[in-house]
């Protein structure tokens, strides 16, 4: 692999529909120090997240083993990032993917 | 949308349903404790489960929060998680203490209730002595350096004052101002004569924006809140509004652990209960927060079906729809549906400022 995932961090893009923050809650104090969620966001994972992801694409790229069809996708999209040295950057789609696959299993 | 892929960016979280206060406005007719709220070792078991659904800031509500003996152990155990923690208050409690305490739990942004010059201040929330208070809480807030935030429900009684609470605020050193329109919810249902009229909630559109450039140019800020627009010259906030971010972006968190879309909708909404299952789970049920996540325009009421803007709106702010019509996507508190409703009554200068076409 070129590039290595960050220890413990993810980097993952917002979904497009909810940038930028259109709401302004009431009873709720106003958004002056709200994070932009038009940047990329360091997202902190547990060592279970880290170790699905690098196992299954370390898997993926050494030995042409197939993920699990639940994370398929995700693999596929990170294998193919890092073997271009490209920062690999998570949908939130992937994200839930992967997360859900955790506690599934 | 297929799979759902949006988060609980904020959160509101009512600490506590418990309040000192009993204001006759009051949308979740606070003043007892829920019967079952959640225990501290709950509340921060909930706290753990939030970094994974990438929340980025939580609001405690009540009630009062700064009733209950956790709010500082939540605020820690959130603030170590990374998530920004705001407090709403009501400012009765406040002294310097309190807010050394606020300040070091983490807490970054505070905000306070204000509506109206005092003696309006102290009959809507029957307390005698409350707005000389809350000044006082301003001065604790502010001496803390944390970021204060003014927030005044505007009701037909005190529509009138906000150009004195204009001329107010920076004098005491507010630098934010959130202005919202009571909702017609809890306890503010029993006193009718609160609610606005739709010349009112014109009124209260006319008064944003001409003050806000006033503030603006002074160097502070006021805006609406969510039930306040839409799509006309009034509707003055920053980002166009596309729709209730309540089970989009947004949700509540009662006092029992309870999850809803927004904590000003009645308790019937509720999705789901943390005591029963993962926040994660409750957020992602296929099932959950239908009315937003599945809107279809045949679900438009009467105030909305034939808007041009309903595609993008969906029925305005959820709360104010089932407030105002027991039904949701069925705001009738809108800048843009009240001048089509009124387009025939409305003066031309008026007509211009609503942006409606006179044919």
């Amino acid at each position: 692999m070129s590039r290595e995932f960050g220890k413990n961090n993810i980097l993952l893009r917002w979904p497009d529909w909810m940038k930028p923050p259109w709401w302004r809650v009431a009873y709720l104090i106003p958004p002056f120090l709200r994070k932009d969620l038009s940047e990329l966001v360091q997202v902190p994972v547990g060592e279970k997240f880290q170790n699905v992801i690098e196992e299954h694409t370390r898997a993926f790229i050494e030995k042409g083993v197939e993920p699990p069809k639940e994370i398929a996708g995700v693999i596929y999209n990170i294998a193919d990032d890092l073997q271009h040295g490209r920062e690999a950057i998570l949908r939130t789609g992937d994200y839930i993917a992967i997360q859900t696959f955790i506690k599934r299993t | 949308m297929d799979q759902f892929d949006g988060f609980p960016v904020v959160i509101g979280w009512e600490l506590t349903l418990t309040c000192d206060l009993h204001c006759r406005h009051c949308a979740s007719s606070a003043r007892l404790a829920r019967p079952n709220e959640l225990t501290s070792r709950e509340a921060l078991e909930v706290c753990y489960q939030l970094p994974d659904l990438l929340v980025q800031e939580v609001d405690f509500t009540g009630g009062e929060p700064l009733l209950t003996y956790h709010w500082e152990s939540i605020a820690s155990r959130l603030t170590h998680y990374g998530i920004d923690v705001q407090i709403l208050t009501n400012g009765s409690s406040m002294n310097p203490s309190i807010a050394r305490r606020i300040r070091d739990s983490g807490i970054v942004a505070v905000g306070i209730s204000l509506d109206g010059l005092a003696p309006s201040h102290d009959r809507l929330r029957a307390c005698p002595g409350l707005f000389r208070r809350v000044l006082q809480a301003v001065e604790c807030v502010l001496k803390e350096g944390l970021h204060l935030t003014v927030i005044t429900t505007v009701h037909s009684g005190n529509l009138g004052e906000l150009p004195s609470l204009f001329d107010l605020l920076p004098k005491i050193g507010i630098r934010n101002w959130q202005i919202q329109p009571i909702f017609p919810l809890g306890r503010s249902r029993h006193g009718p004569d609160l609610l606005l009229s739709e010349a009112n909630y014109i009124k209260l559109g006319d008064f944003i924006l001409k003050h806000q450039p006033r503030a603006k140019q002074a160097g502070w800020d006021l805006g609406p809140a969510d039930p306040c627009g839409y799509f006309t010259e009034l509707d003055t906030r920053n980002t166009a509004w596309r729709g209730c971010p309540a089970g989009l972006a947004t949700c509540g968190i009662t006092s029992d652990g309870r999850i809803k879309g927004c904590l000003s909708m009645p308790d019937q909404y509720i999705e789901g209960d943390l005591r029963r299952k993962s926040f994660w789970d409750i957020w992602f049920d296929p099932e959950a927060f239908s009315y937003r996540r599945r809107f279809a325009p045949d679900q438009l009421g009467p105030s909305c079906r034939l808007c041009e803007k309903a595609q993008i709106c969906q029925g305005g702010c959820s709360a104010m729809s089932i407030g105002s019509t027991g039904s949701f996507h069925n705001d009738p508190y809108c800048f843009y549906g009240i001048s089509k409703r009124n387009q025939s009554s409305l003066s031309g200068n008026r007509r211009a400022l609503l942006n409606v076409s006179s044919s």
